[in-house]
């Protein structure tokens, strides 16, 4: 379940971050948080992907041995 | 006292500081080539997390990503997007080749290959290969310290003396302490750079434009073809997207395929370690921001550096701060350099006498200890000469490494997960996928160049080496069931 949806994000990253999907927000304006608006995008998609892996962590940990 | 004498002080401290750590950290470790390649497999997760963040901050990352900012804009970016997507896989690949690494006493990736496929040519291939796609890369780093002393002396210690200083001292705690001085001295080198990148990073937008997003907006009024992907090539005309995209896919594809990186996961402790590495790894990409932020400070300042690999040296000297605080910098800067150079020079060499003289010469694990010392001392040097010479081609033979490095990925996955692959496969889409991609490589270099769609020449070289060996395999005697499961039914 966990697994399924991290993939399908990673999946997701790789579509957003080549062409074609990297020309869907690829504009400089508006500046959020003083970064060029695709900048800040690709920031997003990272914190969300350290999101992901964290949760797949806590789904897959088993007791240290 | 002069300015660079201060400066000179602070850089001497903080390479004492780090020999000290590096010869500190080898008195426990055990005398065999385990202790010395994989660490005894007891590396915990404060160390894990800084040697594969070494990987990301490396000079390239340092000197080359300010650079790519201040020069290319946007291209930039590319080095941002990599990192996540290529160190996913390793949630599940790098627990499994630690199992197998404990079960059959593996320390190279090669080792694993080859323990799956038997096959001593498959096994030299791979070492030679390697130890090419090394060369250049040590060479880079070697550079980048060099770079950073001359520039911050104004010239008074040349660019020999400051590769030979910083590179002496890597030589001598990786010949004392192995892989346990790797992973010591780079984390004491990671907090270092990550203060430095996020403090200098924040302070230039500051304190030259305002703040970051007031120099963002003056860019864009002056110079917007920087700010939108994908940027543009060293040349200045805007880059492809094709090359862009398959630069992202090709260096995904290849992170954690180099060999000093893969090499680790048999030094965790546990997989657990391993996981939680990758779970924290992306945060480095984040850190790469300000460095980028760096770079885009240089873009409308009055005055140049002489390239654009001089960037980050050349912010911190105009930026008028106290020597001591430059000096510190700089040291920090260095970090970036050596602790990417140290763990390569010990892969280099770890990798020619374990896959490149192993399988065809008996040897004991004390000789083979010995040798691999012998050669992080010869790799050392070779890649010196080269660092000190003035070598343009190098950072093209660099990305052709990495076209070279992606063709490993294949192998191993085909190793741990696909049970039908065979020898003969492995070898022929090896092979093939890697002459594409010196091919496509050579037909560029020699000014005719074929690639389709302006795309990486390791992609290409995928494009050929996966069909290839699913064919061949499909084609090929199965292999022995029992054999291959227990590789790909190994516990991870």
């Amino acid at each position: 379940m966990v697994r399924g949806l991290v993939t399908a994000y990673m999946l997701l990253f790789l579509l957003a971050t080549t062409w074609p999907g990297a020309t869907l927000f690829n504009t400089a304006t508006p500046l959020v948080l003083g970064l060029p608006f695709n900048l800040f995008v690709l920031a997003m998609l990272i914190s969300v992907a350290l999101v992901m892996l964290a949760a797949l962590y806590v789904s897959e940990t088993r007791p240290e041995e | 006292m002069e300015r660079w004498h201060i400066i000179a002080a602070v850089i001497a401290a903080y390479l004492g500081i780090t020999l000290a750590i590096g010869l500190l950290s080898g008195r426990r470790a055990s005398k065999s080539v385990a202790g010395y390649v994989a660490g005894d497999r007891d590396f915990g997760l404060l160390v894990m997390y800084f040697v594969l963040g070494a990987s990301i901050f490396s000079a390239f990352a340092f000197l080359g990503g300010p650079g790519w900012a201040y020069s290319r804009g946007a291209a930039a970016f590319y080095i941002l997007c990599y990192g996540v997507l290529g160190i996913a896989p390793y949630f599940f690949l790098g627990p499994k080749a630690a199992a197998l690494g404990r079960k059959f006493g593996y320390v190279t990736q090669a080792q694993l290959i080859c323990g799956r496929f038997p096959s001593r040519s498959l096994s030299l291939m791979i070492a030679v290969l390697t130890v090419l796609a090394f060369i250049p890369y040590i060479t880079l780093q070697m550079r980048g310290a060099g770079i950073v002393i001359e520039a911050v002396t104004e010239g008074n210690i040349p660019l020999w003396v400051g590769s030979l200083v910083a590179y002496g001292i890597v030589l001598i705690y990786v010949l004392f302490s192995g892989v346990a001085a790797v992973g010591w001295t780079n984390t004491f080198q990671g907090i270092f750079m990550l203060t430095i990148a996020w403090t200098l990073g924040l302070y230039l937008p500051i304190s030259l434009y305002g703040g970051v997003g007031d120099m963002f907006t003056q860019i864009m009024a002056e110079r917007p073809e920087l700010l939108t992907m994908p940027g543009l090539t060293a040349s200045g005309e805007p880059w492809s997207w094709g090359g862009y995209s398959s630069a992202i896919i090709v260096s995904a594809v290849g992170l954690m395929m180099w060999p000093h990186l893969f090499m680790k996961a048999f030094t965790a402790r546990s997989d657990n370690t391993l996981r939680r590495t990758v779970v924290l790894f992306p945060t480095f990409q984040l850190f790469l921001i300000p460095v980028f932020l760096i770079g885009f400070a240089g873009v409308l300042y009055p005055k140049a550096p002489p390239s654009s690999d001089f960037i980050l040296p050349f912010m911190i000297l105009n930026a008028e701060l106290p020597a001591i605080v430059v000096g510190l910098f700089c040291a920090g800067a260095l970090s970036a350099s050596m602790s990417t150079g140290d763990s390569l020079m010990h892969a280099a060499a770890s990798v020619t006498v374990e896959d490149g003289i192993k399988p065809f010469k008996e040897m004991s694990d004390e000789a083979r200890r010995r040798l691999i010392q012998v050669l992080v001392v010869v790799v050392g040097a070779l890649a010196y000469a080269f660092a000190v010479v003035e070598g343009v081609s190098l950072v093209v033979l660099l990305l052709t490494a990495y076209g070279i490095i992606c063709q490993l990925a294949p192998p191993i996955v085909a190793a741990m997960y696909w049970g039908r692959a065979t020898t003969a496969g492995v070898i022929a889409g090896f092979a093939s996928g890697s002459l594409t991609a010196a091919f496509f490589f050579l037909s560029g270099y020699l000014g005719n160049d074929l690639r389709p769609f302006d795309l990486h020449e390791g992609m290409l070289g995928l494009m050929v080496h996966i069909p290839v060996l699913i064919a061949v395999s499909l084609l090929t005697q199965p292999q022995n069931a029992d054999h291959s499961e227990g590789f790909t039914r190994a516990a991870a």
